[in-house]
């Protein structure tokens, strides 16, 4: 019931001069028959409840048409002589003007009060669809999210409308914000490089009445509206809307667009900000592990050079005769700084190839067991002794690079023998989810829980690495770097005396799996 | 021992660094090896069609021609064992190299004696000579090639006659890469077609039985991509 009398208003409100016609000739049908028993004077009555209830409901000038239409009709049908707009009497004549004078009136006043409503209750949308905007832009979306959202409250205030938010992309070319869209329009990239180069203009194209703005130029498309999205720190993206055919922006709809756009900018520019604040950070992490690779380099390789030349240097001077025993003890440590160097630079080697992706995996099967049996070969005879094994037969194969994982295992492995001095454990087991669990143990002073994460970044080292003589600092960022293209991880189990690694590998039945 | 029965094997040096050549000669040399050293491929080439060494020492970077190429060439005409040497580690170099005709493949840096143990052992290969005294003895491990018999801690170890090829020719190679067309010719013949996986099983078979850890090998090491290498340390 109620909802049928919210479709007559409705109505009413778009079609208001057709509403005043139909309401006038149906209270005339319905009063003709009562015409005999009525004084012609009376006729008024019936009328002015139309024009108010048309002035209500479609505002005023469809109100002072329905006054003028009814004035007429009570004259044609109700003052005699009936069916003629001739007045015979001068008494109905001053009650017929009398009437027009009132109907005019309750027609300005009810029509404008109404128009206010409707004013109202438009601003009311646009300052809530703004407000839904501005309460989305702050909860942090995605880009896309916000230009979806964008769109909404855009055809929520003006029906039919669609919207897409124009930004530069990465290449400069500008891309939509959401979904799916092909180039931009020409409009708007006419709009986007008027904005760059001349820093303007600050209004939408393609509105024109009531023009609060400069026409729309040429290039425009028809039907479609172009605000340039504009922050202090200058072009930010171009908000295209695609009006509904025949729609032109009212004045308060332009506002309404502009408010957009601006909220749209500042979302923007605050988007882009932390971007370029995000990206100094990481240029800075980028300068720091440059200072720390020069260092590295200049430390792990001059220091086991500056040994060997000492020693070398050292043999040959003509004032000490050595024996030949301890001759051969000095050229045994000769050949452990080479080892060293060696290493060294093997690890600025591996740590480049990761760095530049130069070094993808090439897996296969193989059995665990082979694995560390490659690691413990390239161990020297003393720590090989050092070495407990807790491998079970009947493990499942692991599908990744030899080469790789082995080299990262002989990372940890060679961290355990220098960092601890007695046992060190190397087991293997069946982990979860088709993954395979190895893990080194070892009995020495442990990491601390504040470093347990650190010591897989580049040139980090603890308090026991940075006591220890060899290290480069990038063993256990190799590591994981390697295990990680390998589809396996990583990570330092808390909770016990010394420190153990937990290393987990792919099993060949989850490579067939997928 | 066996080197004495060698008169003086010579050896064809071909590495364009200086440094590598001196040491490689002084190394060589001081071991009764006479050593003619080039620094290109081209010289090498040029050397071989006067005199035929016993062995080639080929480093892989070669100024006007990798060394893969030349070993490749070289093969064409040749039968000497050639012994790569590379600053890269990667298996797939190990594997361009061994598939070209190179024997065997030394990173640098590696230490002197483990360029001689390389050499000699390649220069005993191509004499067929054995690599090994008739009984290997590995703390535990007793491996009688001649007698077909191996134990372990006393008891004998029932190995298959596949799985004892294998061993054979692994033990024969000691500390060389051994490849797994090496093993499928050696082993099955150069008709049979053995595939990747049945060649593992046997070789997964043999570590069990004479490995001391069971899951871990000591003696038989993966050779990542390429094949297998007997470690009789």
């Amino acid at each position: 019931m109620r909802a049928s009398y919210e479709s007559l208003r409705e109505f009413m409100h778009r079609r208001g001069h057709l509403s005043a016609v139909v309401l006038v000739a149906v209270a005339t049908v319905a009063s003709m028959p009562f015409r005999p028993y009525l004084d012609s004077r009376h006729w008024g009555w019936p009328y002015l409840l139309i024009v108010g209830s048309v002035a209500g409901t479609a505002g005023m000038s469809a109100a002072l048409f329905a006054a003028v239409l009814s004035f007429l009709v009570w004259n044609f049908f109700f003052i005699p002589p009936y069916h003629t707009l001739i007045v015979a009497d001068p008494q109905d004549l001053v009650q017929l003007l009398v009437y027009l004078a009132v109907a005019t009136a309750v027609g300005l006043q009810t029509g404008r009060l109404r128009e206010r409503e409707a004013a109202a209750i438009r601003e009311e949308r646009h300052a809530g669809a703004l407000a839904r905007l501005s309460a989305g832009l702050v909860s942090g979306g995605t880009l896309g999210d916000i230009a979806s959202l964008a769109d909404t409250e855009i055809t929520s205030v003006l029906p039919g409308a669609t919207s897409v938010v124009w930004v530069q992309g990465a290449s400069g070319a500008l891309r939509a914000a959401a979904g799916d869209m092909p180039a931009p329009p020409g409009p708007v990239v006419a709009s986007r490089d008027r904005n760059v180069a001349y820093g303007l203009p600050e209004r939408p194209s393609g509105v024109t009445p009531p023009d609060p703005w400069p026409a729309a130029s040429d290039e425009d498309a028809a039907g479609s509206v172009v605000v340039p999205l504009r922050s202090a720190r200058g072009s930010e993206g171009v908000l295209e809307i695609r009006l509904a055919e025949g729609v032109q922006l009212a004045a308060e709809q332009a506002a309404f667009v502009v408010s957009t756009a601006h909220l749209l900018a500042a979302f923007l520019e605050a988007r882009n900000l932390a971007k370029v604040a995000n990206s100094a950070v990481a240029a800075r992490e980028a300068e720091r592990l440059r200072t720390a690779l020069i260092s590295s380099v200049s430390h792990e390789l001059k220091t086991p050079l500056a040994a060997v030349t000492a020693s070398i240097t050292d043999l040959l001077e003509p004032d000490v005769a050595f024996d030949e025993v301890s001759a051969r003890a000095r050229l045994r440590e000769v050949t452990r700084d080479l080892r060293r160097l060696d290493g060294a630079i093997a690890d600025l080697v591996d740590a480049s190839r990761l760095e530049a992706r130069a070094w993808a995996p090439n897996p296969a099967v193989y059995e665990p067991g082979e694995i560390v049996g490659d690691v413990i070969a390239r161990l020297r005879p003393a720590q090989r002794d050092r070495v407990r094994l807790d491998v079970p037969e009947g493990l499942p194969s692991v599908y990744v690079d030899f080469v790789q994982v082995s080299k990262a295992l002989g990372h940890v492995v060679d961290n355990a023998m220098q960092y601890s001095s007695g046992g060190v454990e190397i087991g293997v087991r069946r982990g979860q989810d088709g993954m395979l669990e190895c893990w080194v143990a070892d009995r020495g002073p442990g990491i601390p829980e504040a470093e347990r994460e650190r010591v897989f970044e580049k040139f980090f080292r603890g308090a026991a690495g940075r006591a220890s003589k060899s290290s480069s600092g990038l063993g256990l960022a190799i590591t994981r770097d390697l295990l990680e293209a390998n589809r396996g991880s990583i990570s330092i189990v808390p909770g016990r005396p010394g420190t153990l690694v937990l290393i987990e590998l792919p099993t060949g039945e989850r490579a067939d799996g997928e | 021992m066996v080197s004495d029965r060698i008169s003086r094997p010579s050896i064809l040096v071909v590495d364009d660094e200086e440094q590598i050549r001196r040491a490689l000669r002084t190394i060589l040399e001081a071991r009764g090896f006479t050593v003619m050293t080039t620094a290109s491929a081209q010289g090498a080439l040029d050397r071989l069609l006067e005199v035929t060494p016993d062995l080639i020492v080929l480093d892989v970077m070669l100024p006007d021609m990798s060394g893969v190429e030349l070993c490749d060439r070289i093969r064409s005409w040749l039968e000497v064992p050639i012994l790569m040497l590379s600053v890269r580690s990667g298996e797939c170099d190990k594997i361009t190299a061994l598939e070209s005709g190179a024997d065997d493949y030394l990173t640098k840096p590696f230490s002197a004696g483990e360029l001689v143990a390389r050499v000699k052992a390649l220069l005993r290969r191509a004499r067929g000579a054995p690599a090994h005294p008739p009984v290997l003895e590995l703390d535990g491990l007793v491996i009688d090639l001649a007698a077909r018999r191996v134990t372990r801690d006393g008891l004998a170890v029932q190995l298959t006659p596949i799985e004892f090829g294998i061993l054979s020719l692994l033990v024969h190679n000691s500390d060389r890469v051994v490849t797994w067309d090496q093993i499928r010719d050696e082993v099955w013949g150069p008709e049979c077609i053995v595939d990747a996986a049945t060649l593992r099983v046997h070789v997964s078979n043999l570590r069990k039985k004479i490995e001391p850890h069971p899951a871990v090998p000591r003696y038989v090491l993966t050779e990542a991509g390429v094949g297998l290498r007997f470690s009789p340390r």
